[in-house]
């Protein structure tokens, strides 16, 4: 009998939490680093060109940036900006600070700009850093990283005990009596001792994090944090920690005694703790036998005999929570790569980002409620409850990796030399226009010869054919192949005559 | 996106992207090796016959865009 494995899904998040926390990190780092230089830069005299104050009208808000431009000259060549600070471009929603810079900074005025030696049309006319966002975001940061990494030492800890509670001889039948009055308690305890501990937070954040995050404190004017708002911001900071410390107090008479897995309600359905396996029989109440007997361990698959795969409803109803696992962990790296951009990345709003996650989520949840077809699903399961030898089942499909390494070698391979160019921030040139027009089509030619010779030696030696995507990348790498050529060799002839670039 | 980021040398944040993109991949992997097989009702290959062509052939369109335009 194979040991069984106590399910390791949580980790995912912990994971998760830290890659972000790291990201943050790192980003807030490379930025601050690179503000500070800004204080290193040289000073040259400039002149604004235009100076208004813009009122940007959101919904619910509206809040005031300034529209500024400035000219000035960096070894004979005249350069344009309208970079105010490398920490907030237009000085957007800075209150009464943006309103002073424009009084300040008329037309015409003459003003001292700081500017990046290497880049010299990279300007400001407010050189440094907004150290105290920098660091709060990279505390946030380390938070993150540190609760990952906590997790899954706890995670890792509990591990033996899990293992070795699942394969107990006696996990089938062990079985705890615990209160249903108890256990429900314990759950919405927890659950709004934990929502409560959250809003405190947010709340105290709310109170004190606006005057701390609106301009570096060294500007003068910038806001100064009332001791109403500390006061309110400890309050708040408090009243989270006490309610978190409420949650896990209170949330104990829902856990399992044996594994400290905290239940959910769905304990009343299933009787059965879902960390280890125990059977929880309810205080007071007489167990039905009947019931007992057919619910269906999914650890006590002991029968030699061969099951009926089980066909799968048009919906799913009720919780499922291997689906749920696959299907949130499946869009969690889509959803985690936009909201990276957007919280990142300049080009893209957070705005956007959030578009993309929310459609993704939906996307998700289009695939969990409706499932695809089972025909895959029936297919695999008679073929492993069935015994029979792998080769002789249906649709069984021959090694892929090599061929499909072949077919992908001439994309991946002018990709990584295009990387390259762009790296160097330049453009291809009419010789290297033509040595891709045609070298490329020649990889691709290579690519389909070896993996004809490749599939006719399979074919010999009987072994199954390779997936159909396969066949179906290697056709579209012939019409890439000839897309690209033909498109290169366009441009290359445009290029000569002196037309397109 | 990946292209831009190259172009901007953005390096942490393209290493983040691309290990975001690995992971989804790792992922499906396991679980589906876990599932015996089966991952979302699925063969787990088609997702990677499919998403990792496609990924090459629309990083290819960008840089090609990049490297002669730009």
């Amino acid at each position: 009998m194979s040991e069984k494995h106590p399910s390791r899904s949580i980790l995912v998040i912990y994971v998760i939490a830290i890659l972000l926390g790291t990201g943050l990190i790192t980003r807030q780092a490379g930025m601050l680093q690179t503000q500070k230089a800004s204080l290193q830069w040289p000073v040259v005299s400039g002149t604004i060109l235009n100076s208004e104050l813009v009122n940007v009208r959101g919904r619910r808000s509206s809040s005031d940036r300034c529209d500024v431009t400035y000219s000035y000259t960096v070894n004979g060549t005249k350069q344009t900006s309208r970079q105010i600070s490398l920490w907030n471009p237009n000085l957007g929603a800075c209150g009464q600070i943006t309103r002073t810079f424009v009084t300040d900074h008329p037309a015409g005025s003459t003003v001292g700009v700081y500017y990046d030696p290497e880049h010299p049309e990279n300007a400001v006319l407010i050189p440094g850093a907004f150290e105290r966002e920098s660091w709060l975001l990279m505390g946030m940061g380390g938070f993150g990283v540190l609760g990952g990494i906590g997790g899954i030492v706890i995670r890792l800890r509990k591990e033996p005990r899990l293992r070795a509670l699942l394969n107990d001889p006696a996990a089938e039948i062990r079985t705890v009596t615990l209160n249903r009055s108890d256990i429900t308690r314990g759950i919405d305890s927890f659950v709004g001792s934990f929502l409560a501990a959250g809003l405190s937070g947010i709340l105290a954040m709310a109170i004190c994090l606006p005057p701390l995050l609106t301009v570096p404190p060294s500007l003068p004017g910038a806001p100064v944090v009332q001791p109403w708002q500390w006061s309110g911001g400890a309050v708040g900071v408090a009243a989270a920690f006490l309610f978190l410390r409420r949650a896990f107090r209170q949330g104990r008479s829902a856990q399992c005694p044996l594994c400290g897995n905290l239940l959910n309600k769905t304990v009343f359905t299933t009787a059965r703790c879902k960390g280890c396996g125990t059977r929880i029989r309810f205080q007071g109440e007489v167990p039905d036998s009947e019931e007992n007997e057919a619910y269906q361990s999914p650890f006590a698959s002991t029968s030699q005999e061969p099951e009926e795969p089980t066909p799968r409803p048009a919906t799913v109803a009720g919780f499922q929570d291997n689906r749920l696992m696959d299907v949130v962990g499946f869009m969690a790296f889509p959803v985690g790569f936009m909201i990276l951009l957007g919280v990142f990345h300049k080009g893209i709003g957070l705005g956007l980002a959030t578009i993309f996650a929310v459609l993704l989520s939906i996307l998700g949840a289009v695939y969990y409620f409706y499932p695809q077809s089972s025909e895959a699903e029936t297919k695999k399961a008679t073929s492993r409850a069935g015994g029979s030898n792998p080769d002789e089942s249906e649709g069984k499909c021959g090694p892929f990796w090599v061929n499909f390494s072949i077919i992908l070698a001439p994309p991946a391979g002018l990709l990584s030399y295009l990387l390259y160019v762009i790296w160097l921030h330049r453009t291809l040139n009419p010789h290297e226009l033509i040595g891709v027009a045609i070298g490329f089509p020649l990889g691709v030619w290579g690519a389909s010869s070896l993996c004809r010779l490749r599939f006719a030696r399979d074919e010999a030696m009987k072994v199954p054919n390779p997936p159909q995507f396969v066949t179906v990348t290697l056709l579209a790498l012939w019409l890439v192949g000839a897309f690209f050529s033909l498109g290169f060799l366009l441009i290359c002839l445009l290029s000569l005559l002196g037309g397109a670039r | 996106m990946a292209v831009r980021l190259v172009h901007q040398h953005e390096i942490g944040l393209l290493v983040a992207t691309q290990a975001i993109w690995l992971l989804s991949l790792a992922y499906i992997h396991v679980r589906s090796k876990r599932a015996g097989g089966v991952f979302l009702e699925t063969d787990p290959d088609l997702y990677y016959g499919f998403s990792i062509p496609c990924y090459i052939v629309a990083l290819l369109f960008v840089a090609c865009f990049y490297s002669v335009f730009r």
